[in-house]
């Protein structure tokens, strides 16, 4: 996506604030024009105006984001997975965003490689590539060559982030607020970036995240059919991060290639059952279910990328995880007693009906799939409706923890990526193994 | 060069280091040239021949300064950057090269912003140095216009006068700068750099091209 504007990163709060003040303002101008524009318009124009109007709002307010870099292009990101939330062309905004963000050039980068590794990453690397040939959340990507040969993908993150994300946050509220983004409409927006906003702290920290690297590849290395990247500690730092090259598409790529539906369901099939063995089996979920993160490898191989954003469980949480799933579809005192341990639900609440049929609707809309024996076809948009609808239901009626509202979001990217995928799981059987 | 021109160098190159451990120590202001010729063991005469003051010494560690600079730009000049980098690139080398002595500058910086000082930034006998500096800047300007990167209408004197001031900004900026490894400079020269080089093209700038 070209970024709006200058380009440059605006560092100080001030200066972000400023933007995100002219932002909130253009907005507002913009949705109050398009009240005016509507008086006496007919419904074919009224429409019209409305999609025109969120066009222009969207393009005003992503690329506002981009160009802020660090915690927006992560939030732009987070956002994009619950886009269906949200008007279409924000979703398309979006969906770009998350390819994109200014970059640094190489004299920047290559100072902020120095400042991390004591030398110059051509003196590092046998080849270094000057131009990045990714974005990350926090910064670029570059190719390189070990001296002992070998691709690897080195994370360069911009300079200054770390400080910058507090007052990133505390600026990205008052601008929700300034854009009337309510918390009713857009529940699960504001959930998401109190939420990521708790991760971020960790997320900013390469050397935890070359910890969890090497975590998820300890518990996954009797699977063949999963990659995960090899870190290489002594080129990496707290804002540099070596990793091997995997060599595989992503997901827009992959789908460009004409994958069969065996194929499609295959790696689908793949993608579910490593949730489910990360979720249940780990109570390690690479929680960041964002299409850039997974590669499609030679010989129907996944690649997992990304490991900056994952989430710990609890053993009991799990355990009730599994045992939600043994609850037969229909059998809403069970279901209400199950919440009840969390302390969700309550037999004195005067909302309990409605919880109770929100939380029978969940059931129906994404439980149901795991005790039928057939295979699911994720590619009903119709059901990712449904799931959106309901998720903001449970959201409203305060039938979910944070711990939820991550595994469920993880859960929902997941189902999204088999939607575009147009992919069919046979969701009873993954589940099997783990409940 | 000649031997005799290498040979005075060596003694300018011995005062000004003696001369900048004594600034470190005992102040800019309290250190005397004898202090200096007698720590240099280099007669006092021969010392007030090369440096007739204090001020000279301190204009001669730029003039110095930025000979490494523009030999080390030389050298690391990455040639398909765009202007901005290229800019970045001087202005980071520089910071580079004062840097061991940061403290010698901060006790400068009074003396310099007192109009009357031959430190001023705009004194005549800083002259030499601004021009020399602007020189070097103005053939990286040229040299971006023939590659079409900006039209010539903006390049009139008005700019690098802009320049030095924005240079010296950044300086006094860095001098003061308590973040990490003074990063917060290297932010604010990279933002500003795009911003102004956007506004002297007549567009924004999207900075370099990344591969896909």
């Amino acid at each position: 996506m070209a970024p709006k504007g200058s380009g440059s990163l605006p560092t100080s709060a001030a200066g972000r604030l400023a933007r995100m003040g002219v932002m909130g303002a253009g907005v507002i101008g913009r949705n109050a024009l398009a009240r005016v524009r509507k008086i006496g318009a007919g419904p074919e124009r009224r429409r019209e105006i409305d999609r025109r109007t969120h066009e222009d709002n969207a393009v005003h307010i992503f690329g506002a984001m981009a160009h802020m870099k660090g915690a927006f292009m992560k939030l732009g990101q987070l956002l994009s997975l619950q886009a269906h939330a949200l008007p279409e062309p924000y979703v398309r905004r979006l969906s770009e965003l998350q390819w994109e963000a200014p970059p640094m050039h190489g004299t920047l980068m290559r100072m902020q490689f120095r400042n991390e590794l004591g030398r110059n990453p051509e003196e590092a690397f046998l080849g270094f590539e000057r131009e990045a040939f990714a974005a990350a959340s926090l910064g670029q990507v570059h190719r390189a060559t070990l001296h002992g040969g070998g691709p690897v993908a080195v994370k360069i993150q911009y300079p200054g982030i770390e400080r910058t994300i507090e007052s990133d946050f505390a600026n990205l509220r008052a601008m929700l607020s300034t854009i009337r983004l309510s918390r009713e409409q857009y529940g699960e927006v504001w959930e998401a970036v109190e939420e990521v906003r708790r991760h971020f702290a960790r997320e900013v920290d390469y050397v935890q995240e070359a910890d969890t690297i090497e975590e998820f590849r300890r518990l996954l290395r009797d699977r063949d059919d999963v990659r995960i990247p090899r870190v290489h500690r002594e080129l990496s730092a707290r804002r540099v991060l070596t990793m091997e090259y995997l060599e595989g598409r992503h997901l827009r790529d992959w789908l460009a290639t004409n994958p069969s539906q065996g194929e499609r369901d295959s790696a689908a099939t793949r993608l579910l059952d490593l949730f489910f063995r990360q979720a249940v089996d780990f109570g390690l979920l690479h929680a960041d279910p964002h299409p850039g993160n997974y590669l499609f490898m030679e010989g129907g191989r996944i690649g997992l990328l990304d490991f900056g954003c994952s989430k710990r469980f609890e053993r009991g949480w799990i355990e009730e995880h599994r045992r939600l799933f043994r609850i037969p579809v229909g059998d809403g005192d069970t279901l209400e007693r199950h919440y009840q341990k969390f302390h969700l639900t309550d037999p004195r609440d005067p909302r309990r009906a409605e919880k109770r049929s929100a939380l029978l609707r969940m059931q129906r809309v994404d439980i149901s799939k795991y005790h039928e024996a057939r295979p699911f076809d994720f590619s009903d948009a119709g059901h990712l409706r449904e799931m959106v609808s309901c998720l903001r239901e449970l959201a409203t009626l305060g039938l979910t923890t944070p711990g939820f509202v991550l595994y469920l979001r993880a859960k929902l990217g997941l189902y999204t990526l088999f939607h575009q995928m147009g992919a069919r799981v046979d969701c009873h059987k993954v589940l099997q193994q783990y409940v | 060069m000649g031997r005799r021109e290498t040979k005075k160098e060596a003694t300018q190159k011995k005062i000004l280091d003696v001369s900048l451990q004594l600034f470190q120590k005992s102040g800019f202001g309290r250190t005397t040239m004898r202090d200096i010729a007698r720590r240099s063991g280099i007669a006092l005469g021969t010392t007030y021949n090369y440096f007739p003051t204090k001020e000279h010494l301190a204009l001669y560690f730029f003039e110095r300064a930025l000979d490494h600079v523009m030999e080390r730009y030389r050298r690391e000049e990455p040639p398909d950057a765009p202007l901005e980098e290229r800019i970045f690139l001087l202005l980071s080398l520089e910071l580079e090269e004062i840097a061991p002595y940061e403290e010698f500058l901060h006790l400068i910086v009074t003396h310099a912003l007192v109009p009357t000082s031959r430190l001023h930034p705009f004194s005549v006998d800083s002259q030499r140095l601004k021009n020399r500096y602007l020189e070097f800047v103005g053939r990286m300007l040229e040299e971006a216009r023939d590659r079409g990167e900006f039209h010539a209408a903006g390049m009139d004197s008005m700019i690098f006068s802009a320049f030095w001031v924005f240079h010296l900004g950044i300086m006094m900026y860095w001098l003061n700068d308590p973040s990490r490894k003074k990063e917060d400079t290297y932010i604010l020269l990279d933002k500003s750099l795009r911003f102004i080089l956007g506004a002297l093209r007549g567009t924004p700038s999207h900075g370099p091209k990344r591969k896909r």
